[in-house]
């Protein structure tokens, strides 16, 4: 019998084909597809709330992944990217916009982040402007610029040591994400407040996990800020996702 | 299999480890340069500056650029380029010989750079012409060979050493402590770019007294008065860059890029050629045999092979570790998961010194990381780290750190994906020993069989070893000791350190020193490395009628490249540093017996 999660892929594809915005690239397994509804949720439960996409499409396969390179024996010595791979570690995969306000979603990762810790969801609230540019003092680069609660600019380098692409330069403040997510079909108290610990040290406004399973952490273990919601089924799936939804947008939702 | 969607098990146990106190000093510097030279006077802080020459594709990286530039424009009105290093943090030090590679590579790198730069036709693009060449260098300057400081006193326009109060050369002891204050500072940090906002906005709220605020203000100062001053150049820093300019204008110069390009065209680069390093390492391997190269090369391969058996008996103790890590490896993770660092200690303190090599070399590679924040340890250097029997304390420090690291590496691993895992690290450590060890030199000994085969008389007029001063020898010190901090005493500054060639040949009037240098995926270092140990030799700076009056040795620097060496840039490099470069062992030895 096929999972729950492929029906609610498939409903959920339907959905936003509705809203302007096809889906592609489907994912075979079923972590990647439950992480995958959490952010086909997320978005199609703001377009129902007066958001509308700036993407017509939404690849589940594309990540904000920076490969983090282990240093070894001998190593040390800066390897080159190819400048489309550090367009797209550093390009928000979806964005959507209402009135004055942007939602940019990134997944594993975003480009304030080249260490490996790689939260699986990250929303900010603004907008992100990524441009391929090349000047003498630092070659070819990207530059990513960011407007919402604050702006600011990178521009990274193709070249990438153990943290990803090189920062050679920067202005402005960082972004906070206004959404830190952890989903996961199983997950250890221990290793849920890791993340929940590393969402907290980004400064994300909202921290949520949705899990396949109860909470495994007790009252107290991890910071009460937390919501921890499971989805065993497609009926508590989006019930919960729409209260998760709700956080997002700070209860300016449409009911 | 992983128990999240994205994360793997044990993943995060490790975070933040892959920054080192290098990135934390150049943060420092960079917080510091920022506050100097701020955007909103139209300066450009650029991290990891990598020049573009439109004469060479070199991969130069500086630490830090810090530019002037009006917007949009493609050169820049000033410019400091600077080099961000730390030596040992620590009161009493011994110096540490190895160190002087790095010194090489970036007086090298400034020499290079430098050469374009002020030259009327500078091929560097959006660098003015009095660009500025300088070094930041946190902890103990008497960590190295003395002529590094004076060299880099002399010759570059910007030195600081912050860990200092003053810059002259009292008092002698640095403040320390900076190291493990930044590395805390870190801690709850998961990018430097935000590291060097909050080192920014700690140092221009003034109000601290710790360790950083001591370090970071002091270069704030020292930058602040280096702008000041509007970025005064070193005159022999000037000298030596035109003279290196020059050099490319000489007869010698030009033969020696002829004859490269000559062998380039008719057999292309070395990484075109046969490598007798690279087939010399899958005979050992035991991937192939002396009868599957070219007839050319079978006797020198047969003669690397007799003498390999000689000098490294620690890579055949390492595979037999590779042959029984089903034993030892789950032996080992669990005296690492236990914490017992006395068990751990039988391996690493082995009475037997080959297999005390052996096993450490195997720890060091189940560790997986840079071990040269172990070289901080009381007593460790580079050298020593593989053999020695350390204090008691400092083995435990290593051990208790090398086993909470190798416990990370293992989790969620099964015995079994553990031992392969393990197994392949390993290997893979002992066949870089078996190629890179600094005892494996079979193109040096091939170059030794191909002598005694020739007509050249060994220990007559060709002889092992032959030596040169590391720095430019011949300087005019007297007349710049104003700009010396560290040391001032001439016995002290210029106590001889030598650079080594493998053999010598004695002329009439002039000496050929000889080298080999196989490379394999670092070409760009070997090139800077050895090509800054040539120009040294190669160049002096005498005065003469109250003039530096560049002179150019006429000893030879002949270098046989094996490997992967595939960049002519590379190659070229070596030739502007003064280097005969060929590429291969015959041709060079036909031309010293004809010489």
């Amino acid at each position: 019998m096929d999972h729950w999660s492929e029906q609610v892929l498939s409903d959920l594809s339907r959905s936003l084909t509705e809203e302007g915005v096809e889906i592609i690239n489907e994912p075979p397994g079923r972590p990647e597809r439950f992480e995958s509804i959490t952010l086909a949720k997320l978005i199609e439960f703001c377009l129902k709330n007066g958001f509308v996409p700036v993407n017509k499409q939404l690849d589940l396969s594309h990540t904000n992944h920076i490969p983090y390179r282990r240093v070894t024996q001998g190593s040390g010595i800066n390897q080159q990217a190819d400048i489309s791979d550090v367009l797209s570690w550093v390009s928000p995969i979806f964005e959507i916009e209402r009135d004055q306000q942007s939602l940019s979603f990134f997944r594993e990762g975003s480009p304030f982040l080249r260490s490996r810790d790689r939260p699986d969801l990250l929303i900010y609230s603004g907008t992100f402007e990524i441009e391929q540019h090349s000047d003498p003092f630092v070659g070819e680069h990207v530059i990513v610029s960011w407007s919402g609660s604050s702006s600011g600019e990178r521009r990274y380098k193709t070249e990438t040591n153990a943290n990803g692409p090189i920062a050679a330069e920067d202005q402005g403040e960082p972004i906070f994400p206004t959404l830190g997510m952890e989903v996961s079909l199983s997950k250890s108290c221990e290793r849920l407040r890791e993340q929940v610990d590393l969402l907290d040290e980004l400064g994300s406004d909202n921290i949520a996990a949705i899990l396949e399973h109860p909470n495994p952490c007790t009252s107290g273990e991890i910071p009460a800020v937390t919501t921890v919601l499971k989805a065993e089924d497609k009926h508590e799936f989006h019930n919960n996702m729409e209260q998760i939804g709700k956080h997002l947008l700070r209860g300016e939702t449409h009911e | 299999m992983s128990d999240s969607v994205i994360s793997g098990s044990g993943f995060h146990g490790a975070r933040g480890d892959s920054v080192h106190a290098g990135d934390l000093f150049e943060a420092l510097t960079k917080a510091c340069a920022e506050l100097t030279f701020p955007a909103s006077e139209d300066w450009r802080i650029v991290h990891q500056y990598t020049p573009q020459y439109s004469d060479a594709d070199v991969p130069d990286v500086f630490d830090l650029g810090i530019f002037k530039v009006t917007d949009g424009s493609q050169t820049a009105e000033r410019a400091l380029v600077l080099e961000v290093t730390h030596w040992k943090d620590e009161k009493n030090v011994s110096e540490e010989p190895n160190k002087s590679y790095k010194a090489i590579e970036t007086l090298e790198e400034f020499s290079f750079l430098g050469s374009r730069t002020r030259a009327p036709d500078s091929t560097v693009k959006g660098l003015p012409r009095d660009t500025a060449f300088g070094d930041v260098i946190f902890g103990n300057r008497r960590y190295v060979r003395k002529w590094i400081p004076t060299q880099y006193e002399l010759f570059l326009d910007f030195v600081s050493y912050p860990s200092y109060e003053y810059l002259d050369s009292e008092p002698t002891d640095p403040d320390t402590g900076i190291k493990q204050a930044l590395l805390d500072a870190y801690e709850p940090f998961d990018d430097i770019v935000e590291f060097v906002t909050w080192l920014k906005d700690r140092l221009q709220n003034n109000s601290n007294s710790e360790i950083i605020d001591v370090v970071g203000r002091r270069l704030l100062e020292r930058f602040e008065q280096f702008k000041q001053d509007d970025f005064p150049l070193s005159p022999l820093g000037l000298a030596e860059h035109r003279a290196r300019h020059d050099y490319r204008d000489t007869d010698e110069y030009k033969s020696n890029m002829a004859f490269l390009d000559n062998q380039i065209a008719s057999g292309g680069v070395p990484a075109d050629r046969f490598g007798l390093k690279a087939a010399w390492n899958k005979i050992g391997a035991g991937n192939a045999d002396v009868e599957q190269f070219d007839e050319e090369w079978q006797p020198l391969l047969r003669a690397v092979l007799n003498k390999a058996a000689e000098e490294i008996p620690e890579v055949q103790a390492g595979r037999e570790i590779v042959d029984n890590a089903g034993s030892i490896l789950p032996q080992i993770r669990d005296l690492c998961g236990s914490g017992d660092i006395d068990g751990l200690a039988e391996y690493w303190d082995h009475p037997d010194e080959t297999q005390r090599i052996a096993y450490r070399n195997a720890l060091r590679a189940l560790y997986q990381r840079p071990v040269d924040d172990f070289y901080e340890e009381p007593g460790v250097t580079e050298q020593n780290f593989s053999r020695e029997q350390f204090e008691d304390p400092v083995t435990r420090r290593i051990l208790n750190q090398i086993a909470d690291q190798i416990t990370s590496n293992a989790s969620g691993s099964s015995t079994s994906e553990w031992v392969r895992t393990g197994q392949q690290l390993i290997e893979r450590s002992v066949d870089y020993q078996a190629v890179n060890g600094t005892n494996s030199t079979p193109t040096n000994w091939v170059l030794s069989h191909l002598i005694e085969e020739s007509s050249l008389q060994f220990g007559g007029q060709v002889g092992t070893g032959g030596r040169w001063y590391s720095y430019i020898k011949d300087v005019p010190y007297d007349e710049f000791v104003d700009r010396l901090i560290t040391f001032r005493d001439y016995e002290d500054m210029w106590r001889p350190t030598f650079a080594q060639a493998e053999f010598s040949f004695e002329g009439d009037d002039s000496s050929v020193y000889i080298k080999s240098k196989p490379t394999k995926n670092e070409e760009g270092r070997r090139a800077r490395e050895e090509g800054g140990k040539g120009w040294f030799g190669k160049l002096n700076l005498p005065v003469e009628n109250g003039q530096i009056e560049p002179e150019y040795s006429d000893d030879e620097w002949w270098m046989w490249v094996d490997g992967d060496w595939s960049h002519r840039d590379n190659l070229e490099r070596l030739v502007e540093c003064g280097w005969r470069v060929y590429l291969d062992p015959f041709t060079l030895v036909e031309n010293l017996e004809t010489r």
